[in-house]
């Protein structure tokens, strides 16, 4: 049974704003990344799923339970580090983690005292003198404080030195080993590509790919650039190979084309027989990725291409 | 459905602003009615009597009458203030702000969220008003001790100093000050009265509380008796004071109310059993005398020309002894000297010893009216302290409604603040001017009618429509609450 579910979550919000027709699953243990640019609907999204807001159309389930109908049941398993930090007023650190123990119901405080550390957080500060980072620590600390089975995590680190991303994308590293299962949404390709399992990329409230992370680290298409000695060697490359040459600059001497693993030994056996100055390899990211669904003018189908053709 | 630690950091949050508005009502209930100036508002009630003005003034003229401008419009402006900035405070406040995300984060339904913050929103406002409630009755105690006892007059002060003894033992004891000549001279002089007047006054005070305690048994008794029957109403049972001076055998009747009777006469049971057999004997010969009509002087002083012929005399009195009228009038022995006394008797035609009668009949009767100008109505006081709460949880349930249904802050003090401010604008309009009573209707300030209690008229169903304002808009308030997409 996956731990969270979302079936055709559609919400409206007029002149185009809002989410549609949202579906994903998140497996138990998972580490699901929900990537997309500012207003695509990644928070609208969470917002479903922690309860504050209730869908037009479609359902949303943690652990089989209805997010909107028994949304305080489903908290006790659930982490919640939300992407705006907005603390009650006039309250210092320390009497914030006191009064969301209480509401937590939490009475050991070993685990909050371990993440304290961890985070190198100090709590003695009223919240509203504390620095954008140290707020974000002190949502860390009390997202995490009841040791939830199940983070749902909205730009987590924004706010973080890159020490303490670092920290943060461990740390999740950590939960994901204990069998956690998180749900991170984030514009931040890195953390994303280093702690997730599956990343659905979501563009003006559409879900628009679900990939594996494996398949873009393990892509069996290359794409190569080869820049050669002379534009006879240019010429001569070009009229024998059996390669297809997708972007062609005389100008320069340079070639681009892309291959899969096998006809790597065809394509060194072809260089043999001309000069290179170099040869490259254009390697295709997550970022590569997600910016054609982030450009605009791009359509799906491009991107989708790419990650196929691995050229960028 | 209750949250200990949501209350506790609605507490937290917003116990400032409760305690600033507490101490500050409190502080200006309490000086209202320390300056209450009774003797001035005693004369103004005399001035009135008999004009068109004296039904209104009838609720000013006392101590709780005095406090309408705190009841109608101090009191509410501050509650205003109160509730007001706490419902935004409690609600709108954390939505639009986001920090609501961190409660709901928790197992905490929404329903226990907005049930405890409308709780504490209710028992701070009732909170309050029990306390400025009280501290208004304790400021009334220490400066008038008119609340659980007499009130102390200045002849109680003047006559305890002569007998050397405590203020509070003496006003429970007047017999006392009648036994003793200095106690009464300084008594009298403390009241701006000769001894004579101030005799008949406080043979006045003294046989009318006598009647008041023991109607007060005789009523108790009766209530006993006509427990179970359901044919007498409250009204028939009651034995006022009045009654009982009309007609004082029903003392006899009761032992209990012979001996409260007594007590305040400083009497044993059987002198004062003498003292109401004389007492019903002497109003049986009044009646009499009235039925046969014999009267042996040529004028007679009637209800109906007795205040012009006091006018004449004061203006007489002040002729010969070469004063103005204003200043007999304030102390009204001068009538008594020989000179004015004869030159009153040429111009009225009275005989002295009705001028002496009718100048003694003045003094006693404005002290009296200064004494009842210090009456502490405590039931009056308990429907206007009740009203007044009743009226600012009507007020708070608004502006509680509107922070619970609009996300922004801004919206929500506009309709929650402005509906209320509103209110309390119209309502002092109709302070302010007189003739505005279509007003009325476009203010919730009108169901709670300081007059009609006072007046002790028909108010209940007025109280009982705001607290149902406050009833429906708290429940709607949770309704909402509970449903609504928050912008967290």
């Amino acid at each position: 049974m996956p731990v969270i579910k979302l079936k055709h979550v559609t919400k409206d919000y007029g002149h185009g704003r809002g989410i549609f027709d949202i579906s994903f699953k998140v497996e138990e243990g998972e580490v699901f990344g929900f990537l997309g640019p500012n207003g695509a609907g990644k928070t609208t999204t969470i917002r479903h799923l922690m309860g504050f807001t209730k869908a037009q159309d479609g359902e949303l389930y943690i652990n089989g339970k209805n997010c909107w109908q028994q949304a305080a049941n489903i908290k006790r398993d659930v982490g919640y580090l939300p992407g705006e930090l907005a603390f009650p007023k006039s309250m210092t650190g320390n009497h914030f983690i006191k009064f969301m123990a209480e509401e937590r119901q939490i009475t050991n405080m070993t685990r909050t005292e371990k993440l304290k550390k961890l985070f190198e957080l100090d709590t003695s500060e009223e919240i509203k003198e504390m620095s954008l980072g140290t707020k974000r620590k002190l949502a860390i600390v009390t997202a995490f404080m009841h040791n939830p089975k199940i983070l749902i995590l909205d730009e987590p680190t924004s706010g973080l030195d890159p020490v303490m991303q670092e920290r943060f994308i461990q740390f999740v590293l950590n939960e994901k080993a204990e069998g956690k299962t998180i749900l991170l949404s984030s514009h931040i390709f890195s953390e994303v590509d280093a702690t997730c399992d599956r990343i659905a990329i979501i563009k003006e409230g559409v879900v628009v790919s679900t990939i594996d992370s494996s398949q873009l680290k393990q892509n069996s298409n290359k794409a190569f650039k080869i820049e050669f000695a002379s534009p006879e060697d240019y010429q001569k490359f070009m009229e024998n190979t059996k390669f297809i040459i997708p972007i062609e600059r005389p100008e320069q001497n340079q070639v681009k084309l892309n291959l899969t693993d096998e006809k790597m030994k065809q394509l060194f056996t072809e260089l043999t027989k001309v000069k290179v100055n170099f040869i490259s390899e254009i390697k295709f990211t997550l970022e590569d990725y997600f910016m054609d669904f982030y450009d605009r003018k791009k359509t799906v189908a491009d991107a989708e291409e790419n990650l196929q053709y691995g050229l960028h | 459905m209750f949250s200990k630690p949501i209350f506790k950091q609605s507490v937290q949050a917003n116990w400032r602003l409760w305690v600033i508005i507490t101490i500050v009502a409190s502080t200006i209930l309490s000086g209202f009615i320390i300056s209450y100036d009774a003797t001035g508002y005693a004369s103004i009630a005399a001035a009135a009597e008999g004009t068109a003005f004296s039904n209104i003034l009838s609720s000013m003229t006392s101590l709780l009458g005095s406090l309408e401008n705190f009841y109608k419009l101090i009191a509410v402006i501050l509650g205003i203030v109160y509730v007001v900035f706490t419902a935004n405070n409690l609600v709108v406040n954390e939505v639009d702000s986001g920090s609501m995300a961190y409660t709901l984060s928790t197992p905490i339904t929404r329903l226990s969220v907005i049930f405890t913050k409308s709780l504490y929103l209710i028992l701070s406002v009732i909170l309050m008003y029990i306390l400025i409630s009280l501290a208004g009755l304790g400021v009334s105690q220490l400066q008038y001790n008119n609340v659980t006892g007499y009130p102390i007059t200045d002849d109680v002060k003047a006559a305890t100093e002569s007998l050397n003894q405590d203020e509070r033992y003496i006003s429970e004891r007047l017999y006392l000050i009648q036994e003793d000549e200095d106690a009464m001279w300084e008594a009298a002089a403390a009241r701006d009265m000769d001894t004579d007047a101030y005799a008949i006054y406080i043979q006045d005070v003294i046989d009318e509380r006598s009647y008041e305690e023991a109607a007060e048994i005789i009523t108790d008794e009766r209530e006993d008796i006509y427990e179970d029957d359901d044919d007498m109403e409250d009204e028939d049972i009651e034995i006022t004071t009045e009654e009982l001076i009309e007609n004082p055998e029903m003392i006899l009747a009761s032992n209990d109310a012979l001996a409260a009777g007594a007590r305040v006469h400083g009497f044993s049971v059987n002198e004062y059993l003498q003292f109401i057999t004389d007492e019903i004997a002497a109003l049986e010969a009044e009646e009499k005398e009235e039925a046969e009509g014999n009267h042996e002087s040529a004028v007679i002083v009637t209800e109906d020309n007795a205040e012009l012929l006091l006018q004449t005399v004061v203006d007489s009195s002040a002729n010969v002894l070469n004063v103005n009228s204003d200043q007999v009038k304030d102390n009204m022995t001068l009538i008594k000297e020989p000179t004015a006394l004869s030159a009153s008797t040429e111009v009225t035609g009275l005989t002295e010893e009705q001028i002496i009668m009718m100048a003694n009949h003045a003094m006693v009767s404005s002290a009296r009216s200064v004494d009842e100008a210090l009456d502490f109505d405590t039931e009056a006081y308990f429907w206007l302290s009740f009203g007044l709460l009743l009226l600012i949880l009507a007020m708070s349930s608004i502006s509680f409604f509107a922070s619970t249904l609009f996300n922004r802050t801004g919206l929500a003090l506009a309709i929650g603040g402005g509906l209320p401010f509103a209110f309390f604008l119209i309502t002092m309009i109709q302070q302010l001017m007189d003739s505005t009573d279509s007003l009325e209707y476009f203010t919730i300030t009108s169901l709670f009618d300081t007059d009609t209690i006072l007046a002790s008229g028909e108010f209940g169903w007025r109280l009982v429509a705001l607290g149902g304002i406050a009833l429906v808009l708290y429940t709607a308030s949770n309704a909402i609450f509970i449903k609504k997409d928050l912008p967290l």
